[in-house]
């Protein structure tokens, strides 16, 4: 709950403090938002014009034929439909392993159940650029298969993610454990527990799980670079980072990928965020 | 004698099933790699042979012999730090503030949620391309603002804040939202009893909200501290490690390693000892801040959600 | 309860390490969806991955992996000289089945390479590889030997391969690695249009450092901006330091005589180079700032017209690449690095070679064989070749493979702007070939560092840059003792 009191709010020190809080607050939109500006009116600049000196705010002239031509000469829509089916099969892949560890882990609790958790949250220290490497090496033959420039390569390696696994057990860990004992004296299995009981009660934080484990994935690039060689297997990321640095790209198409990458994902966030904020303030998350 | 294997089935059995496909994808794709690296970081590795001569500890012994190395753990000490003064109580302040709008609150929220979660590497190329010393907007509000324009990236010794910068004026995101929810559980009553006793606001938020998430911010501490110490990705697409040497990180160094100098061994030992930093600096965050990472148990969300069970219940 | 876990933590880590050291080949039970990944993949066809034994019958198809596809983003003319070499190659030897492919933009491709070569892939044949490297990866097994091809050559026997670089592609033995693929001079490249917008001409062509800064510093204008000169940044900034170490009559690196070399670029003359490059951009104040950019803001900086001179080669930019900031070959010239004193004026010659992969088969080392001495020394396909690129703008000023064929190279270059040939040719005449020890490129890796420190730096001394450039040929020295060792 706010700090400050209603009845404070009637006082002139309250109304101070109130106006300051939201004083600044309100300052600070236009520095939260200048980024996305910045780039949204890039993308229609020439290209002399991005690094130009003076920089000019709004462009010139509004180039609408820079986004076409970027994603004719990179290919971005198969870029965005690889990372979409990316984080599709991981979220699909990712999130049924992790609800059923969860649940075991929450509301069966076999013997030793204690040390999976550790074994599971142990991960969470090791970075991934350490794991790169040997990871590259393993699916180069993957029991008999090659499956590098495989997006199963990257789905069945970003499977394993404690977080999640984490989350959902804390959410898990705060359902009623009656309710299951009820179900289970009515004779329910352990799966239809899961499917009946729990499930329905936890959309709020499979929203929080789904949007992070697709954020996770989606802003991975150097998983995605070691193991998909081939630049028609691309995800936008590695796309991005490919083409600063040494390529021939200009700065307006620069603009127009980094806006074709992160706007979506906005979008997505906006639309998803209520579910968010209320997912969170359910889970276990906040301590 | 058959009811009770049964039931040891059904109790300690049983639940395995479940927890067999989270076990095999951890040991296969996180454990199976990290081993793989140890026992390769003890060979000097040749990449058309695999795995290469066995040299025994010589990779480790180098690691604690080699400046450069010494040098990236300082840089990320560094960053460490600077992290911890200009980006970790970001989010805290926000939520604080955020916490106390009474006009417009899904409007604040959104616009200090949403702008934080954007992909790191656009942020990165975007935030290169603000900081370059020639063109780059930085400099040009420096000049309009008649200030001595500066080299940024360029500079060993504002290079590392330049780096954390937008964490500090853009601070919200998750984590924000995160502190945001723990600090609207704290009682009203509280709040209300202790202005009755004559404490401010200001006093108040110290003395009854910030303790009341501290456990939270413990547990993203931890977090913190392991990001910084897998950072990579800004570095290496906004400096590249230099300019000379001053940003080069652990996994950055770790990483030229392997693909600039081709030592494999030694590039995975540099990630095993990585991993053991972090490791054991988590270890004694958690046995400081007791297992915040584990959450306790909240009687206000179970009555929550046996409700919203009767209620979808009789539907 | 902490101690608990962090004790369960270590048990599962050391259960787990020892199992691995039981079986160190990935060998696992079976994983939980084996049906699903057989999807796409047509279970890797890594033609290079084991010597088969069986000799190939006459006319069995021999299978090849060639990395020549040209990116997504290279210019639609640089495609289209693609297709015609694809053509060609795929009439000429219709037994082959070539699988024609690239490597992954966005990191070096060096680093591709090696990372093919681990998971058992990598190109049959491949032509990116520079002559300098050529050292290193004879001795670290990377590449094959190829001794019985070029040693049997007719046509190197009859003195008609360039032989420029010739000896940094075999050992003291004799035994072959590499044959030549492109060889490429650079010099200082300039964009006409900057210059002459900074009220410069480029009818004089600066010969000494002194005479350069002064134009350089003419030229400087950091509002508009203009540099005189633009350094090349991050990881490449050794390979233009080269010349200028070597205009100031100094060497990077010095053959002991034994196969090693000593470090050349803390000497006298690479100090002076070093702190001349420190003076361009603190005393003469004619560079960016930005000494971290990339090599494609530095080319665009080129093009665009904010450096009018900068390290380079003016056919590196194609008429395509030009469009696009709307600029013409025209205007891009290139002179060569001028000396510390007159007459130390330098060029600079590099290129790179053809290599086979480590574990080809005799008949892939055959068919690759019979591929590059179509692709660099059939003198009818090479005609044809010249012919295309002179129409598509592409012609290279590069020295032709084949030594007999030089001139009539030149002969095809109708369409090059008229000042290009006489620049070329005078170019041609003092280039130097890149020094090609061994460790060669860590020994470029190193110097970044020192390098960056010392132009990062207003005030160092050149004692100062002296003991950090010091510093660096002991690390050298200690790090590489088989490729560098103090002179006696």
């Amino acid at each position: 709950m706010p700090a400050l009191q209603r009845v404070e709010l009637k006082s002139k020190k309250g109304k101070v403090t109130y106006g300051l809080i939201m004083g600044i607050l309100a300052l600070g939109i236009p520095v939260q938002i200048f980024p996305y500006v910045w780039i949204l009116l890039s993308m229609f600049k020439a290209n002399k014009e991005v690094r130009a000196i003076p920089p000019t705010f709004f462009p010139n002239e509004w180039l609408w034929e820079n986004i076409p031509e970027t994603f004719s000469k990179y290919h971005l829509e198969q870029n965005l439909l690889n990372s979409f089916l990316l984080c599709a099969g991981v979220i699909l892949l990712q999130v049924s392993i992790s609800t059923l560890a969860a649940f075991a882990l929450s509301k069966l609790r076999p013997k030793g159940s204690k040390w999976v958790m550790t074994f599971f949250l142990g991960t969470m220290m090791i970075n991934s650029q350490a794991l790169a490497w040997p990871t590259y090496i393993m699916f180069t033959n993957f029991f008999g298969l090659r499956l590098i420039d495989n997006l199963w390569s990257l789905i069945l390696s970003f499977s394993a993610w404690a977080w999640a696994i984490f989350i959902l057990k804390s959410f898990f860990d705060g359902l009623p454990q009656d309710l299951l004992e009820s179900a289970r004296i009515d004779g329910a299995s352990n799966s239809r527990i899961l499917l009946s009981i729990i499930l329905p009660l936890s959309k709020p934080v499979y929203a929080v799980v789904i949007l992070n484990t697709f954020m996770a994935c989606y802003n991975q690039f150097i998983y995605p670079l070691i193991l998909l060689p081939d630049s028609k297997n691309w995800t936008i990321m590695v796309r991005i980072f490919a083409i600063q640095g040494s390529s021939s790209a200009t700065w307006n198409q620069i603009m127009v990928l980094l806006g074709c990458a992160t706007l979506p994902v906005l979008l997505c966030y906006v639309l998803a965020q209520k579910y968010i904020v209320q997912g969170i303030s359910m889970s276990g998350l906040k301590g | 004698m058959k009811r009770f294997s049964r039931d040891i089935f059904k109790r300690d059995v049983l639940p395995w099933f479940f927890l067999v496909p989270a076990i095999i994808s951890f040991a296969l794709f996180k454990y199976y790699p990290i081993l793989l690296g140890f026992f390769v970081s003890f060979f000097e590795v040749n990449i058309v042979d695999l795995p290469g001569t066995f040299i025994g500890f010589d990779n480790y012994i180098r690691a604690f012999q080699d400046e450069d190395f010494l040098n990236a753990i300082v840089n990320t000490f560094q960053f460490l730090c600077i992290s911890l003064l200009i980006n970790f109580w970001v989010p805290i302040l926000l939520a604080t503030l955020i916490n106390e709008v009474r006009h417009g609150k899904t409007f604040m929220r959104t616009m200090y949620f949403i702008p934080a979660v954007a992909p790191g590497i656009a942020m990165s190329v975007l935030w290169k391309y603000i900081w370059q010393p020639d063109y780059g907007l930085a400099n040009y509000i420096m000049k309009v603002l008649g200030l001595p324009t500066q080299k940024w990236l360029n500079d060993p010794l504002l290079v590392k804040w330049c780096m954390q910068f937008p964490g500090l004026i853009i601070g919200g995101g998750l984590t924000m939202v995160i502190y945001l929810a723990a600090l609207q559980d704290v009682p009203e009553e509280q709040h209300e009893s202790a202005l009755l006793d004559g404490a401010g606001f200001l006093r108040r938020i110290f003395c009854i909200s910030l303790p009341q998430i501290k456990p939270i911010v413990l547990t993203m501490l931890v977090l913190a501290v392991i990001d910084v110490f897998n950072m990579f990705d800004n570095v290496q697409i906004m400096t590249g490690g230099g300019p000379s040497g001053a940003t080069e990180t652990m996994v950055l160094y770790a990483y030229d390693q392997a693909y600039t100098f081709l030592n494999y061994g030694y590039a995975i030992t540099l990630s095993c000892l990585t991993f053991l930093c972090v490791f054991v600096l988590t270890a004694i965050q958690m046995s400081i801040g007791g297992d915040s990472l584990i959450s306790r148990k909240d009687k206000k969300r179970t009555r929550r959600l046996r409700a919203a069970h009767l209620k979808a219940k009789e539907e | 309860m902490k101690k608990t876990k962090l004790a369960a933590l270590l048990l599962a880590l050391a259960m787990l390490l020892a199992a691995l050291v039981g079986c160190s080949t990935p060998a696992e039970t079976p994983a939980e969806e084996p049906s699903a990944p057989a999807a796409e993949e047509p279970a890797g066809e890594a033609p290079a991955e084991e010597p088969a034994e069986e000799p190939a019958a006459e006319g069995e198809t021999v299978q090849l992996k060639l990395y020549m596809l040209p990116q997504d983003d290279d210019s639609d003319i640089v495609k289209q000289r693609f297709e015609f070499i694809r053509e060609k190659v795929e009439t000429a030897f219709p037994n082959y089945e070539i699988e024609w492919t690239r490597m992954a933009p966005g990191t070096d491709y060096r680093q591709q390479y090696d990372k093919l070569l681990m998971s058992g892939d990598g190109p049959t044949l491949w032509n990116s590889l520079p002559f300098v490297d050529i050292q290193t990866r004879m001795r670290n097994g990377t590449i094959a030997e190829i001794t019985d091809y070029v040693v049997n050559w007719d046509l190197r026997n009859e003195g008609k391969v360039n032989p420029s670089i010739e000896d940094a592609l075999h050992d003291e033995e004799g035994r072959w690695y590499a044959v030549p693929y492109a060889p490429y001079i650079m010099g200082m490249l300039y964009n006409k249009t900057a210059i002459e917008a900074g009220g410069g001409s480029t009818e004089t062509v600066p010969e000494t450092w002194d005479e350069f800064a002064e134009v350089a510093q003419a030229l400087t204008d950091k509002d508009v901006p203009r540099f005189g000169y633009t350094l090349l940044g991050s990881d490449f900034c050794a390979w233009p330091l080269t010349p200028w170490v070597w205009s100031a009559g100094g060497e990077m690196v010095i053959p002991n005589g034994d196969g090693t070399y000593s470090i050349g670029f803390n000497q006298e003359a690479g100090v002076d180079a070093i702190m001349y490059m420190h003076d361009l951009v603190h005393k003469y104040g004619v560079t960016q700032t930005d000494l971290l950019e990339s090599y494609d803001d530095y080319m665009a900086n080129m093009t665009v017209g904010y450096a009018c001179y900068g390290w380079g080669l003016p056919t590196s930019l194609d008429k395509e690449k030009l469009a696009a900031y709307d600029e013409v070959q025209e205007n891009f010239g290139v002179i060569p690095i001028p000396g510390k004193e007159e007459g130390q004026a330098v060029g600079f010659a590099g290129g790179e070679t053809w290599t086979m992969h480590p574990q080809a088969t005799k008949e892939q080392m055959d068919a690759s064989w019979n591929i590059l001495n179509l692709i660099s020394y059939d003198e009818e396909f090479l005609r044809e070749l010249w012919q295309l690129e002179n129409e598509l703008g592409l012609l290279d000023p590069k020295p032709s493979t084949r030594q007999d064929l030089v001139e009539v190279k030149y002969s095809y270059a109708t369409n090059w702007p008229e000042h290009w040939k006489e620049e070329f040719a005078a170019l041609n005449a003092i280039a130097r070939p890149e020094p090609f020890c061994n460790e060669w490129n860590s020994l470029k890796d190193y110097i970044v560092q020192p390098f960056q420190e010392i132009l990062a730096d207003p005030d160092i001394t050149r004692e100062e840059a002296q003991a950090l450039l010091d510093e660096c040929a002991e690390k050298l020295y200690a790090d590489f003792p088989e490729a560098y060792k103090p002179a006696a």
